[in-house]
Order: structure tokens, then sequence, then C-alpha cells
């Protein structure tokens, strides 16, 4: 299990956006943190069979607002050499919180690997934090 | 329009192999390949593009590498082999990539596995 990541990048004509990113080795059927961000929301997802299920906390005391979808995990865009045996996922989400006057937009790529020699699925995430 | 792509990389990693593996490409920004010379893999990062690029590795810190150059980054042993996380930032590309990578012990070869969720357009 490793942590939350964080970091923040400097667009010259977007400001500043932060990204943060989590990865955890998930047993099937178990809900486990992935993101936290401190005053605006926590991300926990849940995977049983081939569906993928996420839990979006708001923290803020505006309303969360939902723009995208998450369902089975689709095969990912590109798989290279060996990586085909780990069954590649993706899901993405994309949310809003915050008061009305300073919204902050959180896009969410969540990607798995299955590792079925341990049991387990490797759930690794990266939310990209604008406003 | 933000463009995301999830890419993954995976290959047998036989201890003690002469060079790196090449496990996944992120095509104009930046190559990861493991390599293990005996005692502790190793994480490479080739920066491929035109400007410098940011790594920021979990519990290490933050690094530059310049274009065309790579830095090497050794991974984090774990009870079921290695690991490392990161983050590879372009300013200038207005591009980030999450990666994960891990080495799975086994009986025969070792097997390196990367993951990278690669954002660009921002």
């Amino acid at each position: 299990v490793t942590g939350v990541l964080r970091s923040e990048l400097a667009l010259p004509a977007h400001g500043r956006v932060r990204v943060l990113s989590c990865s955890k080795d998930l047993e099937p059927g178990a809900r486990a943190m992935l993101l936290l961000a401190e005053g605006l929301f926590r991300l926990d997802i849940m995977i049983v069979g081939d569906a993928l299920q996420t839990f979006v906390r708001n923290l803020t005391s505006g309303e969360l607002e939902l723009h995208g979808e998450v369902g089975q995990p689709r095969v990912a865009i590109t798989t290279l050499g060996l990586a085909a045996r780990y069954a590649p996922g993706r899901a993405d989400l994309r949310f809003a919180v915050g008061p009305a006057d300073a919204r902050i937009t959180i896009a969410v790529t969540i990607a798995t690997l299955r590792f079925p020699d341990r049991g387990v699925i490797r759930a690794s995430a990266q939310a990209i934090v604008r406003g | 329009m933000t463009a995301t792509d999830v890419i993954a990389g995976a290959a047998a990693l036989p201890r003690g192999a002469v060079g790196p593996v090449a496990l996944v490409e992120v095509r104009g920004l930046v190559d990861l390949a493991v390599e293990d010379p005996g005692q502790r893999a190793q994480l490479l990062v080739h920066n491929s593009s035109a400007d410098r690029l940011t790594v920021v590795v979990d519990d290490a810190g933050e690094v530059a590498v310049a274009p065309g150059a790579s830095l090497a980054v050794p991974l984090h042993a774990t009870v079921d082999g290695a690991r490392l996380h990161l983050h590879l930032l372009s300013a200038a590309a207005q591009r980030v990539v999450t990666a994960v990578v891990s080495v799975e012990a086994s009986s025969d070869d070792a097997v390196a596995v990367a993951q990278a969720i690669s954002v660009g357009a921002l």
C-alpha cells in the first residue's frame, strides 16, 4: 500500500492544478479509501466482480455535483508486453464541490490491474483538482 | 478538452539481466523501464520530451530531469517484491502522468508491472 502522493503544476495560462494520486491492492468486495483532499472530498471504491463502485464524500459546505459516471472498468487504451495477463481496466469520474462562488472541479481516473496469484486488485487513482 | 490515457506494461525481469526492460512509453513525454542489476530493482525514467520533466517520488521528494536525460529511482521493497509510486510533470507540455510500478516476486523470473495514467492538454 502506498500513501497519497501530492504535487502541483503551474500552467502558464491556467494557474496551478493540484495532482493527487494513490494506489492500493484490494481484496474483491473490500471497500477502501483511495483519495483524500482535506476540506474538499474523500473518494472510496469497492470492486465486486467486474463492477467498480465509487463513493464520493463532500467535505465542503457547497453541493456535490457529479458530471461523469463510473461503470464497469473498460479495457485500457494501451497494453504492452505481458500486461494483458493482469486484465488492465479504467474508469473516469468528474465532479465539483465547494461554494457557488468558488467551485472546485475534480477529474478522477481510476486504473485497475488484477493479480490472481495474490487474489488482489490494484486500484490506482489520479485526481486533477482545479480551482 | 483534456485527454486521458491509461497505459499498462509488463515484462519478465531476470535477476542480474544486462540492460533495462522497457515497460511503458508515454509518447512524446517519458519512457519507463526497469532493471535489476542483482541487489535492488530500479526504475529508469527517460525524458523523451523537449522540455524539463519533474519527477515526484513517493517518500523521496522531487527531481528535475533535463530533455533527453534519464533518472534511476530504486523501488521500495515490499513483502511481495518491490514497488514505486510517482508523478511525472511537464509544465511546458501541460501534461501529468501518475505511474505505479512493481516487481512481482515469482518462483521463476520476477515480473515487472507498470500502469500509467497520462493526462494531457491541461
